[in-house]
């Protein structure tokens, strides 16, 4: 017995035209947050051991320039993720009735399909989710965030493959203008989906709908990482001129533990490594120095961005001091001792750009300490939480 | 391809193609999430993973998406019918509004960063009510609108035979 019978989805949404649309919306957004997501994540975790293929440090062909452009790629991830979840539900709506087919399985391939679902629903689901979870800081979960959103996408880029392949038919038909017509038994809409509004959502106007939520969704949380929209940010859990001297704070120093050795009078800062000699600078030494302003975004993961004045000395002019090689590779560690993100090795081309700073100030002053007083790596092009704070130690490689 | 539309199936030529990429792809996936169970910090616990992600799929097909066609079947059973599409769009608005906003109205995630101004620096509720405020608005502009066109077109009678 189906356990619905003929004609108990009567919601003439219910239909190829929508679903076929609302795909391709779909499957655009997912692309996106996909290339930009997997870039990020290769760039922010190369000593994972869930890395098997890019440990090798292929990363650092990330380049320094042009400077915004991880913040555009991590913006365009969680502007695309979010716009996509009021794409994705109405998705599932249009197409639930599927969800009932009778009988449940028609035919080899259309078990296959059948069989895929889960992996794509319920990985666009917890991709969404989990996404929007992360850029709120809510962990409601035991496993690691990145990791595990990490390859739940490429399980669910994989099932998206399928769907597409599966359905491309279905989407070339409905593109062409030839869509086939469900029975609508709740309204006298016509044959072309222009129906009289007064029966409720059209097939086309659930595509408005749809699209407009999408829209709604993105205005209102754009404005983190898109400063001249920041007013427009009503539901974004960040504000770009919100925080310590005008910006937002990833980690705190109480947080990270690091007040009593940052604001430690005898602090220098340690330059090791392959060099000619070993250096030891306070922070008079390095005001001392000549000092490199530079207009910089700090672009977090979560998606949102500031763009900041920034003051110190070029870690390429360290380089030369202490007698390194040019284009060396260098790490440069926090005072902080636990936690994921103490250190952060820079790449030739990181290292050669006279942009990339030791940094001392910010918009004139210097540093709040949760913006990494008395020094912190500032660099072009840059995941933010790669951009070191509380630096003790600068190491060659 | 006639015969591929006629059954309502793409060939099997593109359907295996896409089983085969897909299903390498997916395959990645599994072994990539298996190599990092048991890595410490920075590792997947496959079960409260599996949970989220199965879990997802059981909460939208067997509550959610039920809920949202009882109620879908419930306003076009409406009258005046005018009414039906404005509601049908501030009901979506608002439960896709909420369920976005909802975490945030809580504070989820502040206490994740204490002492850390900067994290939810912005007043939710009156935000959630502004765009609600919006919503409806547009809501009752689209039915005084389907009111008016409705009469001018023969009250649209033939539109409410069933829900």
């Amino acid at each position: 017995m189906p356990p619905f019978q003929k004609g108990s989805f009567r919601s003439r949404l219910h239909d190829e035209g929508p679903a076929a649309w609302l795909g391709i919306a779909l499957g655009v957004t997912f692309t996106i947050c996909f290339v930009t997501g997997v870039t990020s994540h290769l760039i922010q975790h190369t000593t994972l051991r869930t890395q098997p293929l890019f440990n090798a440090g292929g990363w650092s062909l990330w380049p320094a320039r042009p400077a915004g452009l991880y913040r555009l790629s991590q913006g365009l991830h969680v502007a695309t993720g979010i716009a996509a979840i009021p794409l994705l539900l109405v998705k599932l709506f249009v197409v639930y009735h599927h969800l009932w087919q009778w009988p449940p399985v028609r035919g080899l391939r259309n078990a296959v399909e059948r069989a895929s679902l889960p992996l794509l629903v319920g990985g666009s689901l917890f991709l969404l989710a989990t996404g929007v979870q992360n850029i709120f800081y809510w962990y409601a979960w035991r496993f690691f965030f990145p990791t595990a959103h990490y390859w739940a996408a490429w399980i669910t880029i994989g099932a998206l493959v399928m769907h597409v392949f599966a359905k491309a038919h279905i989407t070339r038909r409905v593109v062409g203008g030839r869509a086939r017509r469900r029975e609508a038994p709740d309204s006298t809409a016509g044959a072309d989906g222009h129906g009289p509004l007064t029966g409720g959502l059209t097939r086309r106007s659930v595509l408005t709908l749809a699209g407009g939520a999408s829209g709604l969704f993105v205005l209102s949380t754009v404005g983190q990482t898109v400063a001249p929209l920041e007013r427009l940010a009503l539901l974004a859990p960040r504000r770009p001129s919100i925080g310590p001297q005008g910006f937002p704070v990833n980690k705190t120093a109480a947080g990270a533990g690091v007040v009593q050795a940052a604001m430690d009078e005898g602090w220098t800062v340690k330059i090791v490594g392959r060099v000619a000699r070993e250096l030891e600078l306070s922070l008079a030494d390095l005001r001392a120095l000549r000092l490199r302003e530079e207009e910089l975004p700090i672009a977090c993961v979560e998606g949102w961005s500031a763009s900041v004045r920034w003051r110190g000395v070029p870690i390429r002019d360290l380089l030369v001091m202490a007698g390194g090689a040019e284009g060396s590779r260098v790490k440069v560690s926090s005072l902080q001792r636990n936690g994921l993100y103490t250190s952060s090795t820079l790449g030739a081309a990181h290292t050669s750009d006279p942009a990339t700073l030791l940094a001392l100030e910010v918009e004139g002053e210097p540093l709040h300490i949760d913006h990494g007083f008395p020094a912190r790596l500032i660099a072009p092009n840059l995941p933010g939480v790669l951009n070191t704070k509380w630096v003790g130690t600068v190491e060659v490689l | 391809m006639t015969r591929a539309r006629q059954r309502d199936e793409p060939s099997p030529r593109v359907f295996w193609a896409g089983v085969v990429l897909g299903g390498a792809v997916v395959g990645w996936g599994v072994f990539g999430l298996l190599e990092s169970r048991d890595v410490s910090v920075t590792g997947v616990n496959l079960r409260p993973w599996l949970i989220w992600f199965l879990g997802a799929v059981i909460v939208h097909d067997a509550v959610v998406a039920p809920l949202v066609h009882l109620v879908g079947s419930g306003v076009r059973r409406l009258r005046p019918v005018a009414l039906r599409t404005p509601l049908q769009i501030g009901l979506a608005l608002t439960a896709l509004l909420v369920l976005f906003s909802f975490p945030l109205l809580r504070g989820y995630g502040v206490g994740t960063q204490p002492g850390n101004a900067s994290v939810q620096p912005v007043d939710y509720a009156t935000s959630l009510l502004v765009l609600l405020g919006v919503t409806w608005t547009l809501a009752a502009g689209l039915a005084v609108y389907e009111a008016l066109h409705a009469k001018g077109s023969g009250e649209g009678s033939n539109a409410d035979n069933g829900g």
